[in-house]
C-alpha cells in the first residue's frame, strides 16, 4: 500500500512537471528543473528522503510561479496547479506514515476520500481568489 | 499522553507565508493562488487540534507458553470515550522475537471499542515481558498523533525447541528401581531369561508347564527385570560461541531438553549440572514436572563473566548419583569446564562429553594470521579431544545443522569400544 501511495504522489508531481512542459515556456531550463524537482520528489519518497520531499515539491511550485509570472501558464491554472501541489504532499506524507502504520482497506478509502476533500476545498479556495480577483481588476480596468 | 504535531503542517505554514511575502513583494497575487490550497489543511489542524482522545486499553496475547518458533497473536482491546480517532499500535519487539505481522490502524469512535491485532514469531527460547509499545491516534486529517506508551504486561515463556534424538547412552550401570532398560541379571520382570529348579520361596505363577513336565520336577521361568537408569546433563555455562542466529549456548539448552525428554519417557530420573561462574544443580527426578524444572533451569541460565575456577567438590554428592551416566554438552571453549570434567571421570563417574563444533561457528579466516591462528587453535582442540579419548573418556563432536543422535551414536560406539578394551 505504501508503495502505491507514493507512486501516486510521484506520479502527481510528475503531472505538474507535464502541465509546465506543455505550456509556452520561455526557458527549456526550467522545464528541466522542474523534471528534476519531479524526480527528485519522487526518489525521495523511495528513499525516505523527509527532508527532500517538501523542498523539492516547494521547488516545483516555485517553478510553476515563476512560469505563471512569465505567462508561459495562465492565471486560471493556479488552482489546479496548487490542488496537485497539495495532493502530491499529502500522499507524500500519507506514505511515510504508512511506514509504520499498516491499515485497512476501509483506512485507505477513508484517508484517500479525506485527501481528495481537502484537495477539493483547497482548489475551490484558490479558484474563488482567482475569480474574485480577475473580477475585481477587470472591474477596475 | 504525548501529542505531536505532523510534519507536513510546519512546511505547508512556510509556504503559505513564503507566498503571501512574494505577493507583497511582486504585487502580484499569483503566489497566494498557488499556495491557498495549503490552508485547507492548515484550518482543519487548527479546528481538530481542540479535540484529544480518551482511551483506555488492555493488552493480551493468544498463549502465554510456546515453543521457539511458534507464534503468538498479540491484542490490543482499546476504547474510546471521544471523538473518532484513527488508532494503531506500534508494538515493541523483544529481543529474539520477530513481528509477522503488525496490528492493522483502525477507526474508532465514541464509545466504541476496536482490537488491534499482531503477529510475532518467537525465535529464540527465554522468558519474556510482551505487550508493550505505543498507542497512537490520529484525527481525521492526521494533523495531530497523540501517543501513549504502554508498558509490556504480559509474560511469555518461550520453551526450547528439543532436538530430534532417538536414543541416548546405555548406561553402565542400572539403578534398582523399574524403567524402561531390560537388566541382563534374572529376577522379576516382562522379558523371559531362563528356566531353573523350583525352591521355595518361588511363585507359582511362574511354574513353566512344558519344563516340568519334562524334567518331571518343578521348575520355574525367570525373568530380566526392568530398570532404569540415572542421568545428569551438564550445561557449561562458562563461555558461549556465537556465530549470526547460531550459539552454542542455545544448541546445548536444545539438546539437554532434547536428552531430558528422551530420558523421562523411558522412566528414568535425570537431573541438571550448570556449571559456570557458578554451580547450579537439579537433584535427578521423574515425570513431567521434572522437565519443567529442567526447562525452567535452563531458560533462567546467564553467562556471567568471573574468573572463579569452581571444582568438583563444588558440586554435591546428591546430585551426581553413583553409576549415573553424566553427559556434558560444551564447545570446550574454556579450560575451567574441561578440567572440572576430566576431574570427574578422574572420581569415577560414567562421563561422557558431547561437543558442540565451535570452530564451524567462528567466522572464516581473512588473512594469513588469523589463518595461523585458526589452524592452531583447531590444533589445540583435536590434541585435547584425543588426550580424553587417550584418558578412556568419550568425546564426540557435534556441528551446527547436523543431528545430535549422530554424535550420542558415536558416543555409545566409543564407550562399548572401551569397555571391551577395560575387560
Amino acid at each position: 500500500m505504501r508503495v502505491a501511495v507514493a507512486a501516486t504522489a510521484g506520479a502527481v508531481a510528475a503531472a505538474i512537471a507535464l502541465l509546465l512542459t506543455l505550456g509556452e515556456s520561455s526557458s527549456p531550463w526550467l522545464i528541466v528543473l522542474a523534471w528534476i524537482a519531479a524526480i527528485a520528489a519522487a526518489g525521495s519518497l523511495i528513499r525516505f528522503g523527509n527532508l527532500i520531499f517538501p523542498c523539492s515539491l516547494a521547488a516545483l511550485g516555485l517553478l510553476a510561479l515563476l512560469e505563471v509570472l512569465e505567462g508561459a501558464v495562465p492565471r486560471s491554472l493556479t488552482p489546479l496547479i496548487g490542488g496537485a501541489l497539495l495532493a502530491a504532499g499529502e500522499l507524500g506524507y500519507w506514505s511515510f506514515e504508512l511506514r509504520a502504520v499498516r491499515q485497512t482497506s476501509m483506512g485507505v478509502i477513508r484517508r484517500g476520500a479525506v485527501i481528495l476533500g481537502l484537495v477539493l476545498l483547497g482548489a475551490s479556495i484558490s479558484g474563488v481568489a482567482v475569480a474574485v480577483f480577475d473580477r475585481l481588476t477587470a472591474g477596475s480596468s | 499522553m504525548t501529542t505531536y504535531r505532523s510534519r507536513r503542517l510546519l512546511p505547508y505554514a512556510l509556504l503559505i507565508c513564503s507566498a503571501a511575502i512574494l505577493s507583497i513583494g511582486l504585487a502580484r497575487p499569483d503566489p497566494i493562488f498557488i499556495a491557498a490550497p495549503f490552508a485547507a489543511v492548515l484550518i482543519a489542524a487548527i479546528v481538530l487540534s481542540r479535540t484529544h482522545p480518551d482511551l483506555s486499553w488492555r493488552t493480551s496475547v493468544s498463549r502465554d507458553r510456546i515453543l521457539e518458533g511458534e507464534e503468538i497473536e498479540i491484542v490490543s482491546e482499546v476504547a474510546s470515550h471521544s471523538g473518532g480517532f484513527e488508532i494503531s499500535f506500534l508494538v515493541d519487539v523483544p529481543q529474539g522475537m520477530e513481528l509477522d505481522l503488525a496490528p492493522t490502524s483502525l477507526l474508532i469512535r465514541r464509545g466504541s471499542k476496536a482490537s488491534l491485532r499482531g503477529r510475532m514469531t518467537c525465535r529464540r527460547w527465554g522468558s519474556r515481558m510482551v505487550g508493550g509499545g505505543v498507542i497512537q491516534a490520529r484525527d481525521m486529517v492526521s494533523a495531530f498523533v497523540h501517543e501513549i506508551a504502554v508498558e509490556p504486561t504480559v509474560a511469555v515463556r518461550a520453551y526450547p525447541r528439543p532436538e530430534q534424538l532417538r536414543s541416548l547412552l546405555r548406561p553402565r550401570s542400572l539403578a534398582s528401581r523399574f524403567g524402561g532398560y531390560v537388566s541382563r541379571a534374572a529376577g522379576v520382570g516382562l522379558e523371559f531369561a531362563d528356566v531353573r529348579p523350583f525352591v521355595q520361596g518361588d511363585q507359582q505363577r511362574h511354574i513353566n508347564c512344558k519344563a516340568t513336565a519334562r524334567q518331571r520336577r518343578l521348575h520355574v521361568n525367570l525373568f530380566h527385570p526392568e530398570r532404569s537408569a540415572d542421568l545428569v546433563l551438564v550445561l557449561d555455562a562458562f563461555s558461549d560461541v556465537v556465530a549470526g542466529s547460531v550459539s552454542s549456548l542455545d544448541m546445548a539448552v536444545r539438546a539437554i531438553t532434547a536428552a531430558a525428554l528422551q530420558c523421562l519417557r523411558r522412566r528414568d530420573r535425570v537431573g541438571l549440572l550448570s556449571i559456570g561462574g557458578t554451580v547450579r544443580w537439579l537433584l535427578p527426578g521423574t515425570g513431567i514436572r521434572q522437565l519443567y524444572r529442567i526447562v525452567d533451569s535452563l531458560m533462567s541460565t546467564q553467562l556471567v563473566l568471573n574468573y572463579a575456577w569452581p571444582d568438583a567438590n563444588a558440586i554435591p554428592e546428591r546430585a551426581l548419583p553413583s553409576g549415573a551416566v553424566i553427559v556434558a554438552l560444551s564447545p570446550l571453549a574454556d579450560r575451567r569446564i574441561a578440567s572440572m570434567l576430566l576431574d570427574l571421570h578422574r572420581r569415577g563417574h560414567d562421563v561422557s562429553i558431547v561437543e558442540i563444533a565451535a570452530e564451524v561457528l567462528l567466522p572464516e579466516p581473512v588473512n594469513e594470521k588469523e589463518q595461523l591462528t585458526s589452524r592452531l587453535w583447531t590444533l589445540h582442540r583435536e590434541a585435547i579431544r584425543a588426550s580424553y579419548r587417550q584418558m578412556g573418556l568419550p568425546v564426540a563432536k557435534w556441528d551446527p545443522g547436523k543431528a545430535l543422535q549422530v554424535a550420542f551414536a558415536e558416543l555409545d560406539r566409543f564407550r562399548r569400544s572401551s569397555r571391551r578394551v577395560q575387560s
